[in-house]
């Protein structure tokens, strides 16, 4: 059956006559074209290989980093996995083909895909995460745009019976050396049956003409006039709407269904899910109201009840007294603490963070005879895509995911339980479907960053330097992987400081509710403890904090110079106001490198934390676009401030107590320091830069208030632990 | 049924009295523009005109806006809001973008007001919550739009 529609997709794209020039680069670099053939819809490359087999699971070797097309018409496609987020994904990977293709911007149109027909499309990881997607895309995505501009030039180079080496591109057409132009549209035909070069010859980065200068962000002007569509903003106009309600507790399950009613002739059905209950109404609001007003009855075994934040933490803390996996071990700490008085050991916690995207997970799932059509905003078509086949009992090719732009990601939309869901609830009613959760439950139901404890431990030996480092976490693992997971250490276990003798383990203890991908993830919790304690250290030490963090990266001037940069923006240690303190902390990670000064003062009544100033200082290598680096740097570090000044979830009962903005406060404009940004700029291949700037922000305030105040704050929300502690 | 002008246009609309503008808006009248946040009048997301006060749509009965007139982000094109909405793109203050157009609508009756003038820092006087961390943009585009306004008799505190 699968090769039946393969096989009628191919000839429906031979039917539809459009000759394009399709060139595709595959996961082992290959590079591939339509061979002459019919291209068919923008969507679709199955003509790219007409001879695939399909068997139903994803393949490796049918997976595509990305494609460009050119029609005839002068348009240029781009396609991509990744999604749009506000990092500017969508604008940077365009950016990179169209570099090295010459192709003029105004041309240029992104073609968001996960799974097309048989293929995947990646680079990378399958989902936008990790601050990869530049990185990972930076290679293939140039050398199709080059391969592509390649044959373009072979085809004007036979119209005009000339070398190939004696025309000259821009802006999306040839020249000859007289001046004489072919648009790229006029040679798409020709250029279509040539064979793209595997290895074509790519720019200097000194020669780019695009990157590194910024260009306008192609979907801002949809999105000020309130055009641009996000995952809530997709709902057919034949589509119903549903509200959920899960069960408080972590394994609660709806016992009175069958009991359950509503007289609101809007309702048009109320479906038990496994662990919720949705109503189905005509609107939204209906069924809001109503999901929440039903008298629903959760059955959960005792041990839910007994889940509280204080268990928890008491929990994480015991652990750090248990073997765990080490994760490093340099020199040898035991020898240089053993018998030494002077080792300093500090314990820290971070608590279980929500994600709160202002647009709450929501997916609208159309089921019909060929298969489901599924709209969402999603970090991870292929996994919503795998979900939802699961779920509804369809192969992968019948499930067509339409990744619409998110309004936040941050790790959240990573997940696929939204989906299935809405899948389930399109199953019971038979319908065409909209789930969206209300703002209550997005943060009751999250996947959370998990809590963690973290005892660290240090030794300065007569020289004033650091002789010993240890660090030792406890908590959840993000990826399932149990101990294992490489991420449970990350922001510990390359810290990019030259200390003879380190050990680093992490304890895994498993959260009683669901963990999840947080934006910089293990950052989130190790870089606050690690940038923290070797702050502690360096006052043990009589050091300056910043010329102590110097005397550990001797060989490795990169960082340092980002460090010392960071400083001077900063102004370190210039202030004359004796009621702001000044803080520094550090990150190293993703192929990027980010060292920021936060300038704070406390309100000696109100014990309120004020963020003045937040000076940071990155090398990213090379830079795309300056001003999408300067916004993932000014997001980054207001994103990891609003953490570590206020959020919190706790738990009592088993139950989340926070559920909208009045418990669970963010960040408001009103709180937002200045920010000063120094890129240093390198010819160096693009490191990430969605991430790098949360983990640094916690530290770097509370090293400022420890220098201001003497009071070592170990514990975040910052907010809530100096009016407890301080 | 009842009437309200979107837009500059004439709609009727036949929903229950208590239904939140924002819902029907969204639902009954195909106007996206306006997102749902928060849903009890915290994030801002949802803002919208009527009557030319700023309103948080999600926490408004569309009753509220019967036989009145209500302006939404798509129907902003008046001088001051092609000047914000340009200045957005020219900063490009926008990243995910979700919260972009209920904080153009806050500014814009913020600016709106110059009988409102104030002292204090249009920091201050934005009350929408940007989980990308926007604000430094945000705050910047509306200073500049507000000096460019500047003739009108706008002045900002900062």
């Amino acid at each position: 059956m699968d090769n039946d529609v393969s096989r009628r997709r191919f000839l429906q794209t031979t039917a539809a006559g459009s000759v394009a020039l399709i060139v595709a680069c595959s996961d082992d670099g290959q590079v591939q074209s339509t061979a002459g053939l019919d291209a068919g819809p923008l969507d679709d490359v199955s003509v790219i290989d007409p001879d695939m087999q399909v068997d139903g699971g994803l393949r490796p070797n049918r997976t595509l980093q990305t494609w460009v097309r050119i029609d005839e018409d002068e348009g240029i496609h781009i396609a991509m996995h990744k999604a749009e987020m506000g990092q500017g994904i969508h604008t940077a990977l365009p950016l990179i083909v169209a570099e090295e293709l010459d192709a003029a911007i105004s041309q240029i149109k992104v073609l968001v895909v996960g799974e097309v027909g048989d293929y995947t499309l990646r680079t990378g990881l399958p989902i936008t995460s990790a601050s990869n997607s530049v990185s990972s895309s930076f290679e293939p995505f140039r050398k199709v745009g080059a391969s592509a501009k390649h044959v373009l030039k072979q085809a004007a180079a036979a119209r005009w019976n000339i070398d190939i080496e004696a025309i000259s591109t821009l802006n999306g057409a040839c020249y000859h050396p007289s001046g004489e132009r072919l648009t790229y549209g006029s040679l798409v035909e020709d250029a279509s049956v040539l064979q793209p070069p595997d290895e074509p010859q790519l720019k200097r980065f000194d020669e780019f003409r695009l990157i590194g200068h910024d260009q306008e962000r192609f979907i801002d002007g949809e999105i000020v006039d309130g055009r641009a569509v996000f995952g809530i903003d997709s709902a057919p106009d034949d589509a119903l709407y549903a509200a959920i309600r899960h069960a408080p507790t972590p394994n609660g399950v709806p016992i009175n269904v069958a009991a359950l009613g509503s007289d609101d002739p809007a309702v048009r059905a109320i479906v038990a899910l496994p662990n919720a209950i949705a109503v189905v109404a005509a609107s939204f609001w209906t069924a809001k109201t109503v999901v929440e007003t039903l008298p629903v009855e959760f059955s959960a075994p005792n041990s839910d009840q007994e889940i509280s934040s204080a268990a928890i933490e008491s929990e994480l803390f015991a652990g750090l007294s248990t073997e765990g996996n080490e994760v490093l071990v340099v020199g040898d700490v035991a020898s240089v603490f053993t018998g030494n008085d002077t080792v300093q050991t500090s314990d820290y916690f971070v608590p279980h963070l929500a994600h709160v995207p202002l647009e709450p997970v929501n997916a609208t799932v159309r089921l019909d005879e060929t298969g489901c059509d599924i709209w969402l905003p999603t970090q991870s078509p292929t996994y919503v895509q795998r979900a939802v086949a699961g779920t509804a009992g369809l192969d992968l090719v019948q499930v067509r995911v339409h990744a619409t732009l998110l309004g936040g990601g941050f790790g959240r939309k990573v997940d696929t339980d939204y989906a299935v869901a809405a899948v389930q609830i399109a199953q019971a009613v038979g319908e065409t479907v909209q789930l969206i959760w209300s703002r209550e439950e997005d943060i009751r139901k999250d996947r959370f960053r998990p809590a963690f404890s973290g005892r660290l431990s240090g030794v300065i030996d007569g020289d004033g330097n650091l002789a010993g480092f240890e660090a030792i976490n406890c908590g959840d693992s993000v990826l399932g992987f149990g101990a294992g997971d490489p991420l449970s250490a990350q922001g510990l276990n390359a810290l990019p400081y030259d200390i003879d003798n380190q050990r680093i383990v992490h304890v895994y203890k498993e959260s009683p509710i669901e963990s999840g991908f947080w934006r910089s993830i293990g950052h989130s919790q190790n870089t606050f403890f690690a940038e923290s304690f070797i702050d502690e250290m360096a006052f043990i030490a009589g050091r300056d904090p910043l010329e102590f963090r110097l005397g550990m990266l001797a060989d490795s001037p990169r960082v340092a110079e980002v460090l010392r940069r960071a400083a001077a923006l900063g102004q370190w240690g210039d202030g004359t106001d004796p009621s702001i303190g000044q803080g520094i902390a550090l990150c190293v990670d993703y192929g990027s490198v980010l060292a920021v000064v936060a300038d704070v003062s406390v309100d000696s009544e109100t014990k309120a934390i004020r963020v003045h100033k937040l000076s940071a200082a990155v090398d990213c290598g090379l830079v795309i676009q300056p001003t999408g680096v300067r916004a993932q740097v000014e997001g980054g570090l207001l994103f990891g401030m609003s953490a570590a000044l206020f959020e919190e979830i706790t738990l009592e009962s088993g139950s989340v107590q926070q559920s909208n903005f009045f418990d669970y406060p963010v960040l408001y404009g009103r709180d937002a320091p200045d920010i000063q940004v120094d890129i240093i700029a390198r010819q160096d291949p693009p490191g990430g830069m969605g991430e790098i700037a949360v983990g640094p922000v916690a530290p770097a305030i509370a090293n400022a208030i420890y220098r201001l105040t003497g009071t070592r704050l170990r514990r975040l929300p910052l907010q809530t632990t100096i009016r407890q502690d301080g | 049924m009842a009437s309200i002008t979107v837009n500059e246009q004439l709609a009727t609309i036949d929903v229950a009295g208590e239904k939140p503008l924002l819902w029907a808006l969204r639902e009954d009248l195909g106007l996206k523009g306006a997102k749902y946040g928060c849903g009890v009048g915290l994030c801002g997301a949802c803002t919208v005109l009527v009557d030319g006060q700023a309103v948080r749509a999600c926490v408004t009965p569309v009753s509220q806006a019967y036989d009145k007139t209500v302006t939404t982000i798509e129907g902003l094109d008046d001088e001051l809001g092609r000047r914000l909405k340009n200045k957005w793109k020219a900063l490009k203050v926008a990243q995910c973008g979700y919260c972009q157009t209920g904080q153009i609508m806050s500014a814009y009756h913020l600016l709106n007001q110059p009988e409102q003038a104030s002292p204090e820092p249009i920091a201050q006087r934005l009350n929408n919550i940007c989980r990308c961390g926007t604000y430094v943009r945000i705050h910047q585009a509306v200073s500049e739009v507000s000096a460019e306004m500047g003739a009108r008799g706008l002045t900002d505190g900062q």
